[in-house]
């Protein structure tokens, strides 16, 4: 499953980058996310919780720059685990941030995923607009951060 | 072990509700609800089954309401009149599914479960539908417009749930319909579109216009560029398509399983001017 995007955010290129690698600012705009813990200079690790149809997941994961060129370009690898419903997300995501002028910056980015247990049998249909949703609500909240200095989570 | 509870009367399910809250699920017909619990995606401590409380079952028809309980099955809408007098309720629940789940759905479990594909929903949006939400403190009420306030989401606290909907069905001169697209007969829509609209005495021109749209955002929508476009212009044809084209400003189609996000652009287009004719031909207008 593959979903693709290009936001334009007002910020400079590496404002931008600073934002999205910094993990309270991470806790504060990922949907749901609860801890974000930076492990070393490319690795994070986290718990995200979600709820789909009454469906509570909680995701423990690691998040691993596999390739990182500051302020442009990165390339991840992502796992999440749900014990409760036995349920596995693989992802990997290309972000890459261009300067479009008047100190904004383009974000562009593809993100392919799969599911593996109970989850997958949720179905592409539900799954992927909620991801969805979640992408365009996380982009909202890093709007919101570079506005006021905070944004507000939903759990 | 789960525990099951089954209130007979408002106040018993509300106070059931609120002592249990997030720990709890409410059954109103199932089928949406099984499937998980089936998939063992869910696992409440408490389920609170409703489908025998009365204030919660049936149709009122009043002079200028019509208030549905929300534990009203698809069949007990399908074969009241009120189906008959609002056609894109009964052209809706007409193609909702197969016989198991319009016999045990309920109408209140839809709206609950907020999946923007559901087949009721666009048509109770044309009726401007008022949601009626229960909890041990009271009744409030909330339009459906605003009730799903996000993908699967809906505007509900943990202690309250879902007791009926009211809208306005008592305006004989609206005529409507819902049209719909699916992949396999019965299937979830890929594209489905109500309509309601209201015409000059002559009925030869839009006076209001009510599109809503399931299966192409993250709730259902009204398509108020569409709605806009036709208000007090002509009801021949060639308007009809010209406002259609604007159907896809107001929506947010994902491609998925059912089909590719720009081939339901193409049938939101190709659904609303088939609604819209069709409403119009129900006026019995000549054009």
């Amino acid at each position: 499953m593959q979903t693709e995007d290009e936001i334009t955010i007002e910020a400079e290129q590496e404002q931008l980058w600073a934002l999205i690698s910094d993990p309270e600012v991470l806790v504060n705009c990922v949907p749901g996310a609860k801890e974000v813990t930076q492990e070393s200079e490319t690795e994070y690790t986290g718990v995200i919780e979600r709820s789909l149809a009454g469906v509570t997941l909680s995701l423990n994961g690691e998040v691993d720059m596999i390739e990182r060129e500051p302020p442009t370009y990165v390339k991840v690898d992502a796992v999440g685990e749900d014990s409760r419903t036995n349920s596995r997300m693989d992802a990997t995501a290309e972000m890459t941030i261009a300067e479009s002028g008047d100190g904004a910056s383009e974000l562009s980015y593809v993100i392919d995923m799969e599911f593996t247990g109970r989850l997958a049998t949720l179905g592409s249909r539900l799954v992927k607009r909620k991801i969805r949703s979640d992408i365009d609500e996380f982009f909202e909240n890093v709007r919101d951060e570079l506005e006021n200095g905070e944004a507000a989570s939903d759990g | 072990m789960t525990e099951y509870l089954k209130p007979v009367d408002r106040e018993s399910a509300r106070r059931y509700l609120d002592e249990h809250r997030d720990s709890a699920k409410i059954v109103a017909g199932g089928q949406s609800l099984s499937l998980l619990l089936r998939q063992g995606l869910l696992d409440p401590d408490v389920m609170i089954d409703i489908s025998d409380v009365d204030e919660f079952s049936g149709i009122e028809t009043g002079p200028d309401r019509v208030s549905i309980g929300a534990v009203t099955t698809y069949e007990q809408l399908e074969s009241h009149p009120v189906s008959s007098t609002v056609e894109t309720l009964g052209d809706s629940v007409d193609v909702i599914a197969d016989r198991q789940v319009r016999t045990a759905g309920t109408i209140g479990g839809a709206i609950s479960h907020a999946d923007p594909s559901l087949d009721i929903v666009p048509p109770l949006l044309c009726l401007d539908a008022t949601v009626r939400i229960g909890s041990v403190d009271g009744e409030r009420t909330v339009p459906l417009e605003e009730f799903h306030d996000g993908y699967m989401a809906a505007d509900l606290a943990q202690n309250e749930l879902v007791e009926g909907i009211t809208f306005d069905g008592s305006a004989s001169d609206w005529e409507s319909n819902y049209a719909k697209h699916s992949r396999v007969s019965g299937g979830w829509a890929t594209v489905g579109i109500a309509s309601r609209v209201r015409t000059t005495d002559d009925r030869d021109a839009f006076t209001d216009v009510r599109i809503a749209a399931a299966a192409v955002g993250d709730t259902a929508v009204r398509l108020s560029s569409v709605e806009d476009a036709l208000i007090g212009e002509p009801t021949d044809r060639e308007t009809v398509a010209d406002a259609a084209s604007n159907a896809t400003a107001d929506i947010d189609p994902l491609d998925d399983l059912s089909g590719s996000a720009e081939y339901k652009k193409h049938l939101a287009r190709t659904l609303v001017e088939r609604s819209i004719n069709r409403t119009v031909d129900r006026t019995g207008g000549v054009r």
